[in-house]
């Protein structure tokens, strides 16, 4: 289980990474392309945009394992500590929810696109396959949220925050 | 439904669910139990809010100040500022707000300009013998400079919302960010005379040359960007990218401070930082539908076009709101929500959309450091001794400076204007 | 007390207020509100204020929205069919244009959207697209080796190949500057964009080439549409219908002031004759062939023998 909890949280990393510096050497590639040899790639500006949709609902899960999701969290840092736990809870408790209930209309969007069977226009590729970081990213936050509140109601360590890399 | 949601959004950001949850969550549940719409509309908007090639400049930008930051450019502009103004009485103080606009050229969000800036003048202030509250003050205020001078984020959204030139915006926030940072110049001389802190001896002309000449990589990222944007090399989007791509080989071919591995890791990071900041711009934009659909934007719009059709007055109503809105809010997330419906007014009353998008974001950059919320604010907290208490204190005179600045902006349009109209034509 | 069952139904457009979509858009909203005695309430949401055209669309298939004109171009991407309106050169004079979209053609055109869960209407338009530069064109050589701004349609993209030039998807939004930085040295616009958006300022060339013909199709939401009463289905199809032939009039009666606003602000105005014509009809023509599988090749027979029909 920790194993594979490592596994997931690893994958996710490296591939948000990989996401972003491939967008930015996709976009360089094209400036250069069309500026030195006048031919742009068409498809470029279409597949940067669903890397990027893709890297937030992916990078949106390595925020909740990290516990970094911005939130005004005045309330919990000056209430007393039985009662920050309750708040603590209830809010995990409800991003849990909140997390399912993306899955569950997410997948339903999804089944529908493909059914419809839209296309982007310049990769001819299906537009469900780009909706479908929705309710992954959900599925995956939705996990890191249900561990933290039981992490909360264990009573067990939180991982740092980062706030340092809020932006 | 609009009750249940404005309970139900009050709620949750007080408990301090994520801000994402927050905004899409209220919609969803009012929607849901208040209207027959289905709610795969919230999936949709989610999708289409981000699905925005305009937006795509926001990871970018992001990216190429944390590669810049963590490449070793912190300390030699901090470094090169200091050698500039450093002689001055309030030299230190001064510093922090000149290296933060020249970080903020690099970097397109105001947190990371005040950890990279903070960082290291934080203890250098401290230990010269400011004191703690106006130390951390001068740097989460200047910090918010970040968004104000190009690039900035926070006029990429407002630029994807209501279609004005992002190169024109970010003309405009030059002057508004000399202008801004020019109001906290007098105020950091005061404090340093109370203070008793004495100025530095000033350089010799070589060790300026010097400290400009290893500043200088970093400080190209602005010429690349403004240069090529300008010149027709490239879209805006593509510019942010292209600052990656020379961020990146600064960081690993000039400076060499760090491994690859680590320049990977920066990577993750800023991917990261994307998804903390651009999620919630998805669900503003699932809260902007809600609004829109219901035609409570436009209820607003007419409710507020009622009360005057003077500009100066609509102008003083806007930021009023924007102030108040900022206090829970960050920056981004007030332009996917408010700035259609300020843009339809504004245009209505003969409001200059470019003005009124300078305007909005430095209103934007005041919030990052108005307490409750204010993400600069929570930032300086995480540097090292500081309290959120104190970081409040130390940021409230700095309101009231920054509050007569954007009055400034807002009734002197030519401040902001005078470089998009010179460059693409009034 | 017994409330009347109120349906309150949203419409779409991407254009300004100030644009004979929204004037016929506006007309249709009282036809609709009058003749159903207040019982259907109908919304107008101008300038893409629920979403662009595309999410505006996908919006109606699940039932968020109940109605939009969307252009043809933009339904590509969910009906290839819908295609066809943007072939150039398909069309030979306005009039044609709407013979064809408003008889039998048009209607199987539009029948092609109800397994997308759409429900068409009828056609409105933007009228027929010109050529944009910053220089001179008389001939499809002009564009050899030219970027030329384009909406993401691969049909749109695959005409200016045709031409020898270099097409560059740009948002609309960022077309004004992409043209006056010189990201792009061109673009095709029907004329009421190229005044509103102010094109013309940042070209040197505006040239009535009327190559290709800027459509939108009234769609409901098809999901929507079918819950109603077949009373009203009947008043909200007859209403859509009514208001085509007011729109295209007015969309005319625009163009004629655009030319002379464009003209005052000494950009070159020039219009192609019928051997430069000829010349971009023959340098385009591949394009027809190279989508006749795509858009269906039943449907262009269709289209061709009722232009053929009508000249
Ligand atoms: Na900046
Ligand atoms: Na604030």
């Amino acid at each position: 289980m920790r194993k594979l909890d490592l596994l997931v949280s690893r994958s996710e990393e490296v591939l948000i990474g990989v996401l972003i510096l491939s967008a930015s050497v996709i976009l360089f590639s094209n400036v250069v392309a069309r500026y030195a040899f006048n031919a742009g790639f068409a498809w470029a500006e279409e597949l940067v945009r669903y890397q990027i949709v893709w890297m937030v609902f992916l990078g949106a899960s390595v925020a909740a394992r990290q516990g970094i999701h911005i939130g005004v969290d005045l309330l919990i840092k000056f209430s007393p500590p039985a009662i920050a736990k309750l708040i603590d809870l209830l809010v995990h408790a409800i991003a849990v929810a909140f997390c399912a209930a993306l899955v569950y209309y997410g997948v339903e969007l999804v089944a529908q696109t493909r059914a419809f069977g839209q296309v982007s226009p310049a990769l001819q590729m299906p537009t469900w396959m780009v909706q479908l970081a929705i309710p992954v990213g959900a599925a995956l936050m939705g996990v890191r949220f249900t561990q933290q509140f039981f992490r909360t109601l264990l009573g067990r360590e939180q991982e740092a925050a980062h706030l340092e890399q809020i932006g | 439904m609009v009750t249940t949601f404005l309970i139900l959004l009050v709620v949750l950001l007080i408990l301090g669910a994520p801000i994402f949850i927050a905004l899409s969550g209220s919609v969803m549940t009012a929607m849901g139990t208040g209207s027959h719409v289905p709610l795969a509309i919230v999936i949709e908007r989610l999708f289409a809010g981000l699905d925005k090639f305009s937006l795509m400049a926001i990871p970018f930008f992001i990216l190429t100040g944390s590669l810049m930051s963590v490449g070793g450019l912190s300390q030699r502009i901090v470094h090169f500022a200091n050698l500039l103004v450093g002689r001055f009485t309030g030299g230190l103080s001064i510093t922090a707000v000149s290296s933060s606009m020249f970080f903020g050229a690099i970097s397109g969000s105001s947190p990371a300009t005040v950890v990279a800036v903070g960082g290291l003048l934080y203890p250098a202030m401290r230990r010269d013998g400011y004191s703690g509250p106006f130390s951390i003050g001068v740097i989460i205020a200047s910090g918010s400079l970040g968004i104000i001078i190009p690039p900035s984020i926070v006029m990429i959204v407002y630029a994807a919302v209501t279609g004005v030139s992002v190169g024109a915006l970010f003309m405009a926030g030059i002057g508004a960010g000399v202008l801004y940072a020019a109001c906290f110049i007098p105020y950091c001389v005061w404090r340093a005379r109370r203070d008793g802190v004495k100025p530095m001896t000033p350089p010799t002309l070589r060790e300026l040359w010097l400290g400009l000449k290893d500043a200088a990589w970093g400080l190209g990222v602005p010429v690349v960007v403004l240069g090529g944007i300008y010149g027709g090399v490239f879209t805006p989007t593509e510019a942010a990218a292209v600052s990656v791509i020379y961020a990146l080989l600064v960081s690993a071919l000039i400076y060499r401070e760090k491994t690859l591995g680590q320049l990977f890791r920066t990577m993750i990071d800023a991917a990261t930082t994307t998804a903390q900041v651009m999620i919630i711009l998805a669900a503003a934009s699932v809260l902007a539908w809600f609004l829109t659909s219901n035609g409570l934007a436009v209820a607003v719009a007419n409710a507020v076009l009622s009360l005057s059709e003077n500009p100066y007055h609509i102008f003083l109503l806007i930021n009023v709101t924007v102030l108040i809105v900022g206090m829970f809010l960050d920056a981004a997330s007030i332009m996917v929500i408010l700035a259609p419906l300020f843009y339809t007014i504004g245009i209505k009353v003969g409001i200059d959309p470019v003005h009124l998008g300078a305007v909005l974001t430095v209103n934007g950059a005041i919030g990052m450091f108005t307490p409750p919320f204010g993400l600069n604010l929570f930032v300086a907290s995480s540097l090292g001794g500081v309290s959120y208490l104190q970081a409040v204190r130390g940021s409230l005179p700095f309101i009231g400076i920054a509050i007569a600045a954007l009055l400034l902006l807002t009734y002197l349009p030519a401040v902001s204007m005078w470089l998009p109209n010179a460059v693409y034509g009034g | 007390g017994g409330v009347a069952a109120q349906v309150s139904m949203k419409f779409h457009h991407d254009l300004p207020e100030d644009s004979a979509q929204h004037l016929a858009a506006e007309k249709f909203k009282a036809a609709v509100e009058e003749r159903s005695g207040g019982a259907i309430k109908v919304q107008l949401f101008p300038n893409n204020a629920l979403g662009d055209d595309v999410e505006a669309t996908q919006q109606m298939q699940f039932g968020a929205l109940e109605s939009a004109i969307i252009p043809t171009a933009k339904l590509s991407n969910f009906v290839p069919a819908m295609q066809i309106v943007d072939l150039p050169f398909l069309f030979p004079s306005p009039a044609i244009a709407h013979e064809v979209l408003d008889g039998k053609a048009g209607d199987q055109l539009l029948a092609t959207v109800e397994k997308v869960g759409l429900k068409g209407a009828t056609f409105w338009e933007s009228g027929f697209k010109q050529f944009t530069c910053d220089r001179e064109v008389s001939g499809p050589g002009d564009f050899e080796g030219r970027k030329v701004r384009v909406m993401q349609s691969p049909i749109i993209m695959e005409q200016f190949r045709a031409m020898g030039a270099n097409p560059v998807p740009i948002a609309f939004g960022e077309t004004y500057n992409a043209l006056q930085q010189g990201v792009v040295d061109c673009q095709e616009n029907p004329l009421v964009s190229i005044t509103k958006m102010k094109f013309y300022e940042v070209q040197s060339d505006v040239v009535i080439s009327n190559h290709a013909y800027l459509a939108y199709a009234f769609l409901f939401s098809k999901r929507w549409f079918e819950a109603q009463s077949p009373e009203h289905q009947k008043l909200l199809m007859d209403a859509a219908r009514e208001m085509t032939a007011f729109q295209r009039e007015e969309t005319a009666r625009r163009e004629a002031g655009y030319v002379d606003t464009i003209k005052d602000s000494g950009t070159r105005v020039s219009t192609l004759d019928d051997a430069q014509l000829a010349a971009f009809r023959e340098a385009t023509a591949p394009v027809h062939d190279k989508f006749a599988e795509q858009i269906g090749t039943e449907l262009m027979d269709e289209f061709k023998q009722a232009i053929a029909a009508a000249r």
